[in-house]
């Protein structure tokens, strides 16, 4: 009950400050918002960008005693909930109704299946052409679409091939097929493909890229998961060192003074200081994840794992901010102390670094030398959705590093404060 | 929380603080004294007398380097909750959150001190009236005057009405309408049964409320009594004080020699001369004075007082010091 008393005054005391509590929960969501304006769409190819009304003309001819259209899945992977974001696709029976479309601006992009679409896809006897036409102000978005009808075309082209050098081989080792089980493989290949697309029930993720990175589960962009949770750590961390800084400042105000000639025991409030620092991170570690991932769209992992990388963070930061101020004299030292130590070791940690890609291996280690690094191998675990175990490393290096910090911080204040 | 026994209130025993032991600082040095249920005791001496140190070892912030307090039967050494929980203290510098409300301010160290529900409510609505903030209790410190903290400083002391008030230099650094209401409320919780122990470098301060006084120095208690009583080890002296055309040296060497006078130094560049029935001698100084040539422009005539106690105990004056 009284510890109670002690951490809802440090609370409502944090809270009542317009300044911590921009750097509590303001700060972070705001330069992780600067960084989704200034990289997220092109990062993503998704986080910024409207999504491009493509207007399909579907000419293609059903072959006799196949069982898909190549149009069809065509149209129906670009249809696929996994481009949603890239195309608002609709299907228009003629090109004049197309190109009246594009004149109008009711449409970006038209994409023309021609008639013998199959035949050149499925069976490879006849040259076709598709035609994109688009508005001409527009330089990307033709790209982005030649680029996913490629890959299509590519997968046609690769299955074919694939067949048909069987078919091959088994001539040249002397097996003669029977030309019904040459035409069943081709069908069962179909067949397959026809599966993936959504309309059959299929993932329609034919064409879905992933990056190392990225979640199985998750659908959020990696580069602003990781810059958010490279934000989220470091002002956790400030937030953990301004916690302690209150018995600093305290002390300087005279408060303290007056809280130990009451009879309340010095290691009560004490205690009441470290509860109310964890108790304050928690709440801003869970106000980030909950807001970032409804303003950011960021989904951070399993909930289990997002808990362990939390707890982590929370008691780590806590115990080193609770370090950090035992070590810091008078609050004239505490800018040098907080700009100056909470950045260098967010630097090294690799929180500034972390969405970058392609860095080196050898900085991910380096990175693991502070206990900002710990806390972002916790929360990058968590976002690759690689589940609970793999977590239990970093949890506890990070726990170890909480108790150390948290013995050796009090030990150092209960001798100033003696 | 008010018990009605005639055993003193508080009893100090011996209490010495040396910093960093054995060659430190010797900052209190065996300093001894009891405060009597309702009685006002004040501890007077000049900044760096010691006075703060001895208030911090009796209130457990400090531990004694030798010498224990007793509060209400408790030693503040062995039994510092119970010590704690008959003492309210209010602190020389003022302590108080600013970013929360007066009320905020008393509930918080009520609760501190054990105070719940309906009785912390009222008395955190009598002290709010006592100390003249009701009408600001929901408005935030920081917007508050100094003298305004200072009442609120004191008020949370006053919370759990504990046995001994301690008031470490309440009225430093405030304007003279929040100092008068300070010693007002100082009188008024006195005659309202509570122990006071007051520290303070104004001895008109010291003079007003105490029934005893002990003044201290250099980290020793030098005397102790009532004001009559500290008075009377001076003796029936008079203080003059004289303001000449030439420089006061000049004039303590005209008037040194003449009968009647025990003591002369110059101070604040004025002649001071001590003397039994000073009224009488000065037809005799204006003479002497006359005679060389000497011009007085003024005299001040005034009776024993406790600077001349400090003055007579230590050769300095209090407010030099």
């Amino acid at each position: 009950m009284l510890l109670w008393e002690l951490v809802w005054k440090d609370l409502r005391r944090m809270f009542r400050s317009p300044f911590a509590v921009g750097m509590a929960f303001i700060a972070p969501l705001f330069i992780t918002g600067l960084l989704v304006l200034a990289f997220g769409g092109i990062s993503s190819g998704s986080s910024g960008m409207s999504a491009i009304r493509l207007v399909v003309v579907d000419l293609d001819q059903m072959i006799p005693g196949i069982v898909a259209k190549a149009g069809t899945i065509v149209t129906q992977v670009l249809s696929a909930p996994a481009l949603s974001s890239l195309f608002r696709v609709s299907a228009v029976s003629n090109e004049e109704t197309a190109r009246r479309m594009l004149s109008g601006r009711e449409a970006d992009l038209a994409l023309i299946l021609p008639a013998d679409f199959s035949q050149a896809a499925f069976i490879g006897d006849a040259q076709t052409r598709l035609i994109i036409l688009h508005d001409p102000t527009l330089q990307v978005s033709p790209q982005i679409l030649r680029s996913i009808v490629n890959d299509i075309l590519d997968n046609f082209l690769g299955s074919r091939s694939a067949v048909s050098g069987a078919l091959d081989a088994l001539q040249a080792e002397g097996f003669s097929p029977d030309p019904a089980l040459a035409d069943q493989v081709v069908q069962r290949y179909l067949v397959w493909v026809n599966s993936l697309t959504p309309s059959a029930g299929g993932s329609g993720q034919v064409l879905e890229t992933r990056s190392p990175t990225q979640p199985v589960s998750s659908k959020s962009n990696p580069f602003l998961a990781l810059a958010m949770a490279g934000m989220m750590i470091y002002f956790v961390f400030y937030s953990g060192a301004a916690a302690s800084l209150s018995i600093l400042h305290e002390k300087e105000e005279g408060t303290l003074a007056r809280l130990f000639v009451t009879p309340v025991a010095k290691a009560a409030v004490l205690g009441g200081k470290v509860l109310s620092a964890l108790l304050l991170l928690v709440i801003q570690v869970v106000v980030l994840l909950v807001s970032s991932s409804l303003l950011f769209g960021i989904s951070w992992g399993f909930p289990v794992s997002v808990v362990l990388a939390s707890v982590g963070l929370v008691a780590c930061a806590a115990g080193f901010g609770l370090f950090l101020m035992s070590w810091v004299s008078s609050s004239r030292q505490v800018g040098t102390v907080m700009g100056g130590v909470l950045t260098i070791t967010a630097m090294v940690g690799g929180l500034f670094t972390v969405s970058i890609p392609n860095m080196p291996k050898a900085f991910q280690t380096a990175g693991l030398s502070m206990p900002q690094g710990w806390a972002l191998q916790a929360f990058r675990l968590s976002l690759n959705g690689e589940g609970v175990l793999p977590e239990l490393l970093p949890l506890a290096v990070l726990l170890a590093l909480a108790v150390v910090f948290f013995v050796w911080g009090l030990a150092r204040f209960r001798r100033r404060l003696a | 929380m008010r018990q009605e026994t005639n055993d003193p209130v508080l009893e100090v025993d011996g209490l010495v603080k040396r910093y960093d032991p054995p060659k430190g600082v010797l900052a209190v040095d065996g300093v001894s004294f009891s405060i009597a249920p309702g009685e006002v005791f004040s501890l007077l001496g000049p900044n760096g007398a010691g006075k703060t140190t001895t208030i911090s070892m009796i209130c457990g912030l400090l531990s004694p380097t030798a010498g224990d307090a007793v509060i209400g039967g408790y030693s503040i050494r062995r039994q510092p909750a119970q010590a704690k929980m008959l003492m309210g203290v209010a602190p020389q510098e003022v302590a108080v959150y600013g970013d929360l409300s007066a009320r905020e301010n008393l509930s918080f160290f009520g609760r501190m001190y054990g105070l719940r529900g309906e009785k912390l409510t009222e008395r955190v609505g009598e002290v709010l009236q006592t100390i003249g903030l009701a009408d600001r209790a929901r408005e935030r410190v920081a917007k508050f005057s100094s003298g305004m903290k200072r009442r609120l400083n004191i008020g949370i002391a006053l919370l759990h009405q504990p046995h001994l008030l301690i008031l470490d230099e309440p009225t430093v650094g405030i304007d003279p309408q929040s100092r008068r209401h300070i010693l007002d409320e100082v009188i008024a919780l006195n005659r309202a049964g509570t122990s006071v122990l007051y520290t303070t470098h104004y001895m008109e301060e010291a003079q007003e409320l105490s029934h005893t006084i002990a003044i201290m120095d250099h980290g020793r208690i030098i005397a102790c009594g009532s004001h009559a009583e500290l008075v009377k080890q001076v003796g029936e002296v008079d203080h003059l004080e004289l303001v000449t055309s030439q420089p006061p040296e000049q004039a303590l060497e005209v008037w040194k020699d003449v009968e009647g006078i025990t003591k002369s130094f110059v101070q604040d560049g004025k002649t001071v001369l001590w003397a039994r029935a000073g009224d009488a001698l000065l037809p005799r100084l204006f003479e002497r004075a006359a005679s060389v040539g000497l011009r007085v422009l003024s005299v001040q005539v005034q009776e024993p007082n406790l600077e001349s106690v400090f003055l007579h105990l230590t050769g300095r004056a209090l407010r030099d010091t």
